[in-house]
């Protein structure tokens, strides 16, 4: 068994493992941590797989913004006490059924299609090439995407004020 | 060397619990992680994707999928606090009427 298989399963057992405790935590603050570790996990991925930007990207964006965006949304929200899964049996029964059929379809369709094989190894890292790329063939794209971060600030500003007034009359 | 159906298996696990997590629990700020995983299972098959044919319009896309998903983890969180401060809970199960 070599080293990137070993890797590869420490990694993946630590991703379902995050996953998996943020289904069965109490305490939502706790499942915010545990969404830390599953992160972790998938840009631990994304090195294993020679996509070190992207690995960058994922520590940047997810660890630093976005799990600090929901613990600020638990410390707003006082949603950080005891926050019991419902209890009524069967919205636990559907949501386990059509979660495990979704799994089956998946299992089925991975398994018995023939993937490619070919692993092609680049050698130097990712972020030249990708930032070769995003210039050049999608830089549309890439202006689209600024633009629509752009409204969305603007337009997550003017939502949190309108809905206040809202409030306050 | 590690295949790419093992990791299509552990997205496919990891888009699985997402799911779970969407479907099962009913508080807002955990049902926002659940879709997060899923994106980050859609992720994985991307970069595992463009790593097995050899190109790097996967990572490109992959790129794209989280500039979206910080968009929508910031529209959402402010959804949130407004449904805390609307109705004082964030219980999806209790935000039935939301027509204004």
């Amino acid at each position: 068994m070599s080293a990137e298989r070993v890797a590869f399963y420490i990694i993946s057992a630590l991703i379902l493992g995050g996953a998996v405790a943020v289904l069965f935590s109490r305490i939502v603050i706790r499942a915010v941590v545990y969404l830390l570790v599953s992160l972790f996990g998938v840009a631990a991925l994304y090195i294993l797989l020679r996509a070190d930007f992207l690995a960058a990207v994922q520590v940047l964006v997810y660890i630093g913004g976005i799990t600090v965006l929901m613990v600020f949304g638990v410390m707003l929200t006082g949603a950080g006490r005891l926050d019991a899964p419902p209890s009524g049996s069967w919205k636990a029964f559907y949501a386990g059924v059509s979660s495990l059929a979704l799994l089956a379809l998946l299992g089925i369709v991975v398994g018995r299609t023939t993937w490619p094989t070919g692993g092609i190894l680049p050698e130097e890292g990712s972020t030249s090439i990708l930032g070769e790329l995003f210039l050049r063939q999608h830089v549309m794209a890439f202006e689209v995407a600024s633009v629509l971060l752009l409204v969305v600030l603007v337009g997550v500003a003017l939502f949190i004020r309108l809905g206040r007034r809202k409030v306050a009359v | 060397m590690v295949s790419l159906t093992e990791y299509l298996v552990v997205a496919a696990l990891l888009f699985t619990i997402g799911l779970l997590i969407v479907l099962y629990r009913s508080n807002a700020i955990l049902v926002l992680i659940g879709i997060e995983l899923m994106l980050n299972a859609a992720n994985i098959n991307f970069v595992a994707f463009s790593q097995a044919l050899g190109g790097h319009a996967g990572q490109v896309f992959a790129v794209f999928v989280i500039v979206a998903a910080a968009a929508e983890a910031a529209v959402a969180i402010a959804i949130v606090v407004l449904l805390h401060q609307n109705l004082g809970t964030i219980d999806v199960e209790k935000a039935r009427y939301l027509n204004g």
